[in-house]
């Protein structure tokens, strides 16, 4: 049970840790829904190519970043809202994805390929959730005791310290962008690989989800594991709830967006009481 | 930058940026069609050349203005309104209930009572944000999104099952009574007199934004909030009240689309009206004055993509790959020219 959770909470997590590195840095960072998909749909292209588990979330990465990329090249680079850009990368990256697959699987559903690699785990986690933690730990050590990690955060909150000291905060934030980027598209990768199939919208609200968990941790790692966790045991005891009491599917498809408005709600009352 | 300045170099960006989308279309349409003559002439004239597509074209045109408009109101006031998908849809099936639960009003009583219930759905949705946001500071971008984005799910649900019609072998709810339908002006489209409305909405904001004290107000606090504070303003009204009545006109454009041109709730069916009312919002430059040609040109390019896919060899998803890369390019400051830095809503 609780590893099974740990093991859906991998790639929220993942993503949200992303998010922080944008969140940290200053930058509201919408577009990880399409960089999510973006890496769900290329792991499987590349392993439908005969791609391994390894080449396949490297590509999956590649691909968030290139999305990531143009992301913040329209949002730096032509100075574009960072809000409508970034729906534009989460209207456009679906589109493409439905075009390429019609393009080469000849639909638009769900793609299937026929060999997939066995994920390797361990006491009751595999591989994916395994790389998810220490990526964790991995990233509580940059962000916090590391040079760049100060760099980073200080993009976010002291911009003029920054320029003062001869370092662009906008380099900063396009390096926060690309990493979220890299991040979201190895999150997208798990989604996929580990179902085996490739189905269109299964990042299914996670980008904003991991966002909302980043807000409701008050950006802080072990608060937003805490945060993600939730999320997903939510879920998954909406999912029990179909069985019992007789809950149709589609209605619990919106239960995600409301648990996470609710989590929001409460975040900014608790804030308020605070003041 | 002073008025006169403005008028001499707002357009010609916007046009930089538009022929860049046309480009970007053009570049698509020539790498994955493998006639590309043909597929580029249904994309371009080609919605011109029958009633049905230039009906089509206007028709869609009209519901795109009144989301636009929605936008554009809450954007003065410095709120910003993504649950415009949810609201349309919010708007329709409550216009589809009312009808289908009261079904032998007379033709104008029915077809109001529709349009009044669908525009309280949309508006009651965005007050809700609205007063999220004035009483705790809940980021109204992010929950209009939200609570659209699940209520879209929860209304599928209701068009899958208790409002589903049996008989169709689509999935829709069943189809509202003949005499609540408006009829069509340039049959076989659905083209009807909702576009009146348009004439009525358009100039009827303009004037309240540019030339009342309300509207004074309003654009104050969308520009510089602090100042607004400053001299005295209930933000916590305008904080609620534009948001709502985007909602009340997004809900509007479903309810209208149902009693114009759908005549019962497909799933899904909003056709990105929510989505491509803020790349028309933010074509026009928050102004309703340059609203209508936006919307002109919006819809030509989504409906000219659509009739292609129709028409030609091309099976992509080239209307949102279109709108996507207007969403990445439309707001850039940069393309249009802009050299000082300044915060971009």
């Amino acid at each position: 049970m609780i590893s099974g959770i740990l093991n859906n909470a991998a790639p929220l997590l993942l993503a949200a840790m992303g998010g922080l590195f944008t969140e940290l840095a200053g930058v509201l960072n919408i577009a990880m829904e399409g960089m999510i998909l973006t890496g769900a749909f290329t792991a499987i292209l590349v392993s439908n190519f005969g791609g391994g588990l390894l080449t396949s979330t490297l590509c999956a990465a590649l691909a968030g970043l290139l999305t990531a990329w143009v992301f913040s090249l329209t949002s730096f680079k032509l100075r574009g809202n960072i809000f409508i850009t970034g729906l534009g990368i989460n209207i456009l990256m679906p589109a493409l994805t439905a075009s390429f697959s019609q393009k080469i699987f000849g639909n638009q559903g769900i793609i299937h390929p026929g060999s997939l690699r066995h994920i390797p785990s361990t006491a009751g986690l595999d591989l994916y959730t395994w790389g998810t933690l220490a990526c964790t730990g991995a990233v509580m050590f940059i962000l916090y005791r590391t040079y760049p990690g100060l760099t980073l955060r200080a993009s976010g909150r002291q911009k003029d310290l920054l320029k003062s000291k001869g370092i662009s905060p906008e380099k900063v934030q396009t390096a926060a962008v690309l990493i979220s980027g890299m991040m979201c598209g190895i999150s997208g990768a798990i989604l996929s690989l580990r179902l085996g199939a490739y189905v269109p919208g299964m990042s299914a609200g996670k980008g904003w989800i991991a966002l909302v968990a980043i807000y409701l941790g008050y950006k802080k790692i072990p608060g937003i594991v805490a945060a993600c966790i939730f999320f997903t045991a939510a879920e998954a005891i909406a999912n029990q709830a179909q069985g019992i009491l007789q809950i149709p599917p589609s209605l619990i498809l919106s239960f995600p967006y409301f648990f996470t408005l609710m989590g929001l709600g409460l975040f900014a009352i608790l804030k308020k009481r605070r003041q | 930058m002073n008025p006169s300045e403005k008028k001499e170099f707002r357009l010609p960006p916007v046009f930089l940026i538009l022929l860049l989308c046309i480009a970007a279309a053009t570049g698509l349409i020539l790498l994955l069609s493998n006639d590309p003559a043909e597929a580029l002439y249904y994309f371009f004239p080609g919605i011109f050349s029958n009633r049905l597509y230039l009906g089509n074209f206007l028709n869609y045109s009209v519901l795109l203005s009144l989301t636009g408009l929605g936008i554009i109101i809450a954007f003065n006031a410095g709120s910003f309104n993504l649950g415009g998908e949810g609201q349309v849809y919010a708007g329709a099936i409550c216009a589809i209930a009312a009808a289908l639960k009261f079904p032998d009003l007379p033709s104008g009583a029915g077809i109001i009572m529709m349009t009044l219930c669908g525009t309280a759905a949309g508006a009651l949705l965005a007050a809700l944000s609205g007063i999220m946001k004035s009483r705790w500071q809940v980021n109204e971008l992010i929950s209009t999104f939200l609570l659209s984005a699940g209520i879209t799910k929860v209304i599928d649900y209701l068009i899958l099952g208790p409002l589903s019609n049996p008989d169709s072998y689509l999935i829709t709810t069943g189809e509202i009574p003949l005499q609540y339908r408006l009829p069509p002006i340039i049959p076989p489209s659905h083209f009807n007199l909702s576009f009146l409305l348009v004439f009525i909405l358009i100039p009827a904001s303009y004037f309240y934004l540019h030339h009342s004290r309300g509207g004074y107000e309003l654009r104050m606090i969308g520009y510089n909030r602090e100042f607004a504070r400053f001299g005295g303003l209930n933000l916590g009204m305008y904080d609620t009240a534009p948001l709502t009545v985007s909602g009340a006109l997004h809900g509007l454009t479903g309810a209208i689309a149902v009693s114009g041109t759908y005549f019962a709730g497909i799933l899904g069916f909003t056709f990105g009206l929510g989505w491509n009312g803020i790349a028309v919002a933010m074509i026009a430059s928050r102004n309703p004055a340059y609203l209508l040609p936006a919307v002109l040109f919006f819809s030509w390019m989504t409906q000219g993509a659509r009739v292609a896919v129709l028409q030609s060899d091309l099976s992509l998803e080239l209307g949102n790959i279109i709108q996507g890369v207007l969403f990445l390019l439309i707001s850039s400051q940069a393309l249009r020219g802009l050299q000082k830095k300044r915060d971009p809503l």
